[in-house]
């Protein structure tokens, strides 16, 4: 037991010592195609510390202190679902009692919870980021789910860890062994880390950073701080996933800063798009490979 | 043929009592009317003549000459004409009905010189106050309101630190004199 | 990029007791990290872009943009600022979380600057407002916006830019400056107040 709580506590150490990291690059990544110095590595940190030393933070009633709680308490429960390595003891968190299928639950949990806090502040952007954000994500799941369930039912099994273990050698990765599956997911991948294109839901200077309008000092901290875990831990998913997952901690960053490093460069490259459009976009492309791929792969059972 | 802006103006003479006109340049004309002919002209311009616009609407102080002189400046996309419809109205307690039934946009346009020249535009439905929150007494655009002693009632200016300032352009002008001198001298 | 430079070394040994060592690091952190919120008040609302952007780029010091007054550290109060304007600023400002402080460009919220005979601008921020730091110019220079920051990271590692604490102790003295210029259409206590009594209506 005592084991378990500590790989936990290691776990969110971890997702946030390397959000942080992996954000820091962002900005000084981002600055310098601007052709800036752009900050120093850890500026997150520093904001995250500064945000949580603010001597004020508004409130507005018990729902909206429950927002953030309830945000980082999703993203901390689906952390603990998803083993960081295999054939290890280490940073399995409760991995073995729950599957993919709990854990696309769970990844929704959190924004939901949020958005009741948003409303309650009743601040309008805030309610119209919430409802972009919830347009887009019709977008979004269906991709996600189609390649999903073409990964589940190519490996035979819903555990994390077993399609982890299965993919052995590199051409059994399933980035291989299902490429449509991965290019699918790849999309949506994008979508949920937040970039542009599909940065609709915080977008700054149409709906003033959405969802988050209304928080400030410790309020905002927490959002950030579980901003950059929550991204760390689809990092992780998809390195599970379709990455071959990792034996050790290196390992881990260097498949997951290499996912990093293609949403980073999409983000840079492509401009925002509308929230019709994004959805638009996703029920395009990435479905008819889908939908295909699915299609050959019942073809062929 | 091709249309000039004289072929313009005279069908206009047609129909109107123009009481003055001029081409100011190659595409932009002024006329001069009275107040009852404004309507008239203006919808003869947009119907009849396809001026699709109305770019601005001016308002000019003639205190001299006790007026204030309204131009409604309307412009066309087919021909790319600008033709300024003046008219006079007297400086204090005037009305011009407002023409917001014909372009649309003109209601911002009356409803801001309603606040900074005071002249009533009746018809307009959103003639409330625009720029200034608040605002009593006379407007402000008016060459008669004097603005300095307004400051010096309504805000406080700095006091301190300010014993040593000297009057730039006094300053200015010694320096460029002495400057000047010492150029002579120079040259001599 | 100026971490730990020599200056805070300096400072940080001269510290005896352990809170003040936190007291100076909370400090540290603040100074560092500040999202600031550009009203563009008046004409100076041109020189934030180029602070910002790639030329001067702010982000190196930690200057930030912030999307909304609840996020955001220090306003950036750019030029004049018509009696309508000053409404919103403090209605915004009152938003901001603490601590938090004022930054004001140019000679126009010091003393009118030449809009001083202006029958709608303020002439002085500083009775409505607790200012921080002011920067003179007409307009500064992005430099000179840059050099401002620093002036005010000084003030803030130095634990003096307690410009929310001198709000709320002399309030009784802003309220009736404010008062002076709004009349009878004093602001409301509560911004919703405010709102649906017409005032953020156009
Ligand atoms: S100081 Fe100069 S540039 Fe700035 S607002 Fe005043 S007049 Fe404009």
């Amino acid at each position: 037991m005592l084991f378990t709580i500590f790989n936990s506590l290691l776990a969110v150490l971890l997702t946030y010592s390397m959000g942080m990291l992996y954000y820091g690059f962002y900005r000084i990544g981002n600055a310098r195609i601007h052709r800036r110095v752009g900050p120093p590595l850890w500026q997150n940190v520093i904001d995250n510390i500064k945000l949580f030393a603010k001597r004020e933070a508004p409130g507005h009633g018990i729902m909206f202190h429950l927002g953030p709680v309830i945000m980082t308490a999703g993203t901390i429960t689906s952390m603990l679902f998803v083993p960081f390595l295999k054939d290890s003891a280490w940073l399995q968190g409760f991995s073995s009692y729950g599957n993919l299928i709990l854990l696309i639950y769970l990844m929704v949990v959190g924004p939901l919870g949020n958005a009741l806090a948003v409303g309650v502040s009743g601040v309008p952007f805030g309610v119209m980021g919430v409802t972009r954000g919830l347009t887009r994500l019709i977008g979004l799941e269906v991709p996600f789910f189609l390649s999903v369930a073409l990964l589940m039912s190519g490996s035979g099994t819903i555990s994390i860890s077993e399609i982890m273990m299965a993919q052995d050698s590199f051409s059994n990765w399933n980035m291989m062994a299902h490429p449509a599956a991965f290019i699918v997911s790849l999309f949506s991948f994008v979508g949920m880390m937040g970039a542009s294109p599909f940065d609709v839901v915080g977008a700054p200077v149409e709906v003033y950073s959405g969802p988050q309008a209304e928080f400030g000092g410790k309020y905002l901290g927490f959002l950030a701080a579980q901003r950059v875990m929550f991204s760390m831990v689809k990092l992780i998913l998809w390195v599970d996933l379709f990455l071959g997952g990792a034996t050790n901690v290196f390992i881990l960053m260097a498949k997951s800063f290499a996912l990093f490093f293609f949403y980073f460069i999409v983000g840079a490259a492509f401009p925002r798009f509308k929230t019709e459009q994004a959805v638009d976009f996703m029920l395009k492309l990435p479905l008819i490979i889908g939908i295909g791929a699915v299609l050959v792969r019942f073809w062929s059972l | 043929m091709t249309e000039t802006i004289d072929n313009l103006l005279e069908r206009i003479g047609r129909n109107f009592q123009i009481t003055g006109q001029e081409v100011k340049k190659a595409g932009l004309a002024a006329l001069h009317c009275s107040q009852e002919q404004l309507h008239g002209v203006l919808i003869y311009l947009k119907e009849v003549e396809k001026f699709d616009t109305l770019t601005m609407i001016g308002c000019a102080d003639w205190i001299e000459d006790d007026y204030f002189e309204l131009s409604y400046m309307a412009y066309s996309f087919t021909t790319f004409f600008t033709v300024m419809v003046k008219i006079r109205v007297s400086r204090d307690g005037s009305s011009v009905p407002t023409v917001e039934g014909i372009w649309r946009q003109a209601r911002t346009f009356e409803r801001e010189i309603h606040e900074m020249f005071g002249v009533d535009f009746p018809g307009n439905t959103r003639l409330k106050e625009f720029f200034l929150e608040n605002w009593q007494g006379m407007p402000p655009m008016k060459r008669d309101f004097d603005t300095v002693q307004f400051v010096k009632d309504h805000y406080k200016l700095r006091e301190e630190g300010r014993e040593g300032a000297c009057n730039v352009s006094v300053e200015r002008k010694k320096r460029i004199d002495a400057k000047k001198l010492e150029l002579k001298k120079e040259g001599e | 990029m100026d971490n730990l430079n020599k200056k805070d070394k300096a400072q940080l040994k001269e510290l005896k007791s352990p809170m003040a060592v936190v007291d100076w690091a909370v400090n540290w952190f603040r100074k560092q990290s500040i999202f600031m919120l550009a009203y563009g008040t008046g004409c100076g609302a041109i020189e934030i872009p180029p602070t910002v952007t790639a030329r001067y780029d702010a982000e190196r010091f930690g200057v930030r943009g912030a999307a909304t007054p609840r996020q955001a550290d220090v306003i950036v109060l750019s030029g004049y600022l018509a009696v309508k304007t000053l409404k919103r600023v403090i209605r915004t400002y009152e938003q901001m979380q603490e601590p938090k402080y004022v930054i004001a460009l140019g000679s126009c919220p010091i003393n009118g600057g030449m809009y001083w005979d202006s029958y709608n601008t303020i002439k002085q921020l500083d009775r409505y407002l607790p200012v921080d730091v002011t920067v003179a110019g007409c307009m500064p220079r992005p430099e000179a916006v840059l050099e401002g920051f620093m002036a005010l990271k000084d003030k803030i590692q130095r634990g003096e830019a307690e410009g929310a604490r001198d709000y709320r102790d002399n309030i009784e003295k802003y309220k009736n400056n404010q008062k002076e210029i709004f009349g009878d259409k004093m602001l409301p206590g509560y911004t919703c107040d405010w709102y649906f009594s017409d005032g953020g209506s156009f």
